[in-house]
């Protein structure tokens, strides 16, 4: 870090190595990705050394780790820029970091090299790693409330924040026992999965963007703040209950199926008006240079969020579709297109803002940025797109027409997981790494040749 | 107009509202799970369980539809399979399919049975009809052979139609392809044998891919197709 940073808090800071976690940890994500995908196309390559079960549990966690710490970066460089003191503990947020980067290592290590879990997609980690897990984030949640409490401001940016914060972990802990029998097992799971990303992130990533918005178009706030309590709220009140889209076939109930079914409908109208408040925001953008990246990543991450999330989580959210799809690829198009669109694509905007004033300067060069963002977004569309196809397939042939399933891995699916593969290697990994080098090498912008203003 | 603090009121106690109606709702499910629509838990099945969680089986496989979607899902896999097949297949899974791509799991004789348990107890959960029947199902017609399970697992009937069940296109109705040959093709064992074990090598450029058979599922076909007269 240059001491010539242009924070207003020194403890501001501290978000630059959760951002440079972060950086690392997405590439090593996508490279999991690329060799998952490969092990469809040859199913032999690294069979024994590192299994599919294992690089699948690596891609997932290595996502989590590094969007949970892009998000804990970018608050807490918010928080104290919202509440305009220190930070409570800069000591202790570094013991947030390096706690987390523990259990991220030790879990990583019992799939590479011990070849064993606990189990559960995404939440794989053995013990005693998710107790580490949830100390960092305990850590993490203490120094933002001690923040929270001694400041004079309080913003509705600030509580919503808050609030989501404490959802995420209250949600994570119920995850941690283990149950014997699979269904309540998977039941309690739902909550951390469901509860998280359809109700707790949703709530974490309104607030960061609304406070992008602040920053970036002047919003007003008052009016912004009614926004957002409306958003959220219509959030939790359709996703909470929306949670029943999972209960469908895991032994639940049949009374899930309409209760699921009827509130995850309309899960997709807070993400429209998220959406259509953000644009309204856009439009009022300062007119003197701005952070282009920035506002590229903002307005890409409300487009990527309301189609990965509201179209297509919404396509298979009735039970008369997800009898047929679920199960099949369709499902991997859902999770890549949201959890890139919604959460990926945000803390990259954070990064963009963030970073850059870290290191004293208003903005990056944005010719570099500029071919990360459009690699990005044009890779991971096309891995959407055969992913969808995969599914449809797969879905098809499966399904509908009772063909056995390594038939059409083998001979339908793998061709399409190929395209996922080969867009992920040539166009997406490229855009990733240019991130990266942008991340380590980002000079002022005016040093660098100027875009054409948009 | 509402104040912002009415905003953020309506924020707390609607999530409040919705969280308690959560929870009804899931005290009121694990009462049913535990009350029948799970079998009861024994310790062999709590151990099989926890052998399939400590080895990821579940990132490769589904299981309920969730999970990696490079293997079959297990849901409902003893339905098909009996024991002493699933004892011999996670024992050495080359040794009853060779080819396979299920790594060996390397697990020991007493896991291998909790294991076989476990999927026998998951198999009776009630789970409101999870996977669907194919649409395409097959069945059969009174007085006429019986499809082998290879005719719909390969794909067969995705393009053609047997009876007036199947599909019509694009491939030519089979219904008596044992008595009227197709198109000049001969319709004797050995060349049935021949076609389908690579129809493009004898009718190059031929809609009819050449499907992955293994030496009992193309025996059995041919069989049932012979048969159909
Ligand atoms: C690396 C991925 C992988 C892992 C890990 C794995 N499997 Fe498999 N499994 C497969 C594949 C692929 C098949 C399909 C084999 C075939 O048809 O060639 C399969 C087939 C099976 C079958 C037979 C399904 C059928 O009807 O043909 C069962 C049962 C099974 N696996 C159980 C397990 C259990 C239990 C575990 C954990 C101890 C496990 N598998 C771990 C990939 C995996
Ligand atoms: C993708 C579609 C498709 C699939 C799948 C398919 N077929 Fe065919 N089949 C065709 C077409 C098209 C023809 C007509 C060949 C031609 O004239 O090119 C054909 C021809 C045939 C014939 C007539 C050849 C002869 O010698 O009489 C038989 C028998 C046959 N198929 C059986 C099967 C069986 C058994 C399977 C499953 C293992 C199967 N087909 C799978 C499309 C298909
Ligand atoms: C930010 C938002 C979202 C993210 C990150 C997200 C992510 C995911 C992921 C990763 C899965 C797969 C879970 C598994 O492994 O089985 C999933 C499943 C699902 N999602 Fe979403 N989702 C989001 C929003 C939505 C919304 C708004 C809807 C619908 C209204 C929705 C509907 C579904 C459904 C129905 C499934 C189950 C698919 C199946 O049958 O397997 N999602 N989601
Ligand atoms: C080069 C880039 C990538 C490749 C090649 C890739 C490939 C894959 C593959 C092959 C799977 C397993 C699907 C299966 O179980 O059959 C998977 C799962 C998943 N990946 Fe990626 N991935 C990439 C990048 C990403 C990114 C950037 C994200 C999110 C930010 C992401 C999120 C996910 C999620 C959520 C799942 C689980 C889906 C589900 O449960 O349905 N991936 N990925
Ligand atoms: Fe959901």
């Amino acid at each position: 870090m240059t001491p010539h940073s242009s924070v207003t808090h020194r403890s501001q800071l501290v978000a630059h190595p959760f951002f440079f976690a972060a950086a690392i940890l997405f590439v090593l994500q996508v490279v999991f990705g690329l060799i998952i995908a490969a092990q469809f196309v040859w199913p032999t390559f690294l069979m024994d050394t590192l299994p599919f079960n294992f690089g699948r549990a690596s891609h997932l966690n290595l996502m989590t780790f590094w969007l949970l710490l892009g998000i804990m970066g970018a608050s807490y460089y918010l928080v104290a820029d919202e509440t305009d003191t220190e930070i409570f503990s800069v000591p202790l947020a570094w013991a947030n970091l390096v706690v987390l980067l523990t259990a991220c290592a030790g879990a990583l290590s019992a799939y590479w090299f011990g070849h064993f879990a606990r189990g559960k997609p995404f939440t794989e980690a053995p013990m005693p790693w998710p107790l580490l897990i949830a100390l960092g984030v305990v850590l993490f949640l203490i120094n933002i409330f001690v923040t929270l409490f001694r400041a004079k401001r309080r913003s509705a940016i600030t509580f919503t924040l808050a609030f989501g914060m404490v959802g995420l972990a209250l949600v994570y802990l119920l995850s941690l026992p283990i149950h014997r029998n699979l269904t309540v097992d998977y039941y309690w799971w739902w909550w951390i999965i469901h509860l998280w990303v359809e109700g707790t992130w949703e709530i974490i990533a309104a607030a960061i963007m609304a406070w992008l918005l602040v920053k970036l178009a002047d919003a007003d706030r008052s009016r912004l703040a009614k926004w957002l309590y409306a958003e959220v709220a219509l959030v939790l009140f359709t996703g909470i209950i929306g949670i029943g889209h999972h209960y469908y076939w895991i032994g639940t109930p049949r009374y899930w199926l309409l209760w699921g079914a009827l509130f995850s409908a309309f899960e997709p109208v807070p993400i429209v008006l998220m959406v259509w408040d953000t644009f309204a925001h856009m439009k009022r953008r300062h007119p003197e240079p701005v952070n282009n990246v920035t506002w590229y990543w903002l307005g890409g991450s409300a487009v990527g969020h309301v189609v990965g999330a509201g179209v297509w989580g919404f396509a298979m959210t009735l039970p008369q579709v997800n009898k047929w799809t679920h199960g099949t690829q369709v499902t991997a198009s859902h999770g890549h297109f949201a959890f890139f669109g919604a959460f990926a694509m945000l803390v990259i905007a954070a990064v963009y803002y963030v970073v850059p004033r870290l290191r004293g300067m208003e903005r990056f060069g944005q010719q570099r940025a500029m071919w990360s963002f459009w690699l990005m977004c044009i890779g991971m569309l096309a891995m959407v797109t055969a992913f969808t196809i995969a599914g449809v397939v797969q879905t098809y042939l499966v399904r509908l027409l009772g063909m056995d399933f390594i038939t059409v891995r083998t001979q339908y699916v793998s061709f399409w997981i190929f395209w996922v593969w080969a867009a992920g290697l040539v166009v997406f990994l490229p855009g990733v790494l240019l991130f990266l080098w942008d991340f380590l090498a980002g000079k002022p912008a005016d040093q660098a040749p100027a875009l054409t203003p948009a | 107009m509402m104040t912002e603090k009415a905003w953020q009121r309506t924020l707390v106690w609607g999530t409040a509202v919705f969280m308690v109606l959560l929870l009804g709702m899931t005290v009121d499910s694990l009462r049913q799970i535990n009350a029948g629509r799970t079998p009861p838990v024994t310790e062999q099945v709590a151990h099989g369980k926890s052998v399939f969680q400590r080895k990821n089986c579940n990132d490769c496989h589904t299981m309920f539809g969730i999970g990696g979607y490079f293997a079959p899902d297990l849901t409902k896999v003893a339905d098909s399979r009996d024991a002493a097949w699933l004892k011999a297949f996670l024992t050495n899974p080359a040794a009853v399919k060779p080819g396979t791509t299920m790594p060996n799991q390397r697990l020991v004789a007493a896991d291998v049975l909790d294991l076989v348990a476990f999927l026998d107890w998951v198999r009776r959960i009630d789970t409101n009809g999870w996977p669907p029947q194919p649409l395409g199902s097959l069945g059969t017609t009174a007085g006429r052979p019986a499809p082998p399970g290879a005719f719909q697992a390969k794909g067969c009937s995705g393009c053609h139609m047997i009876d007036g069940r199947g599909a019509g296109a694009p491939g030519p109705n089979l219904s008596h392809i044992g008595s009227t040959p197709y198109d000049g093709l001969a319709n004797t064992p050995e060349f049935l044998a021949r076609w389908l074990a690579d129809p493009p090598a004898i009718k190059p450029g031929t809609l009819m891919p050449k499907l992955p058979l293994s030496p009992a599922e193309l025996d059995s076909l041919v069989r049932y197709l012979v048969a159909l007269r």
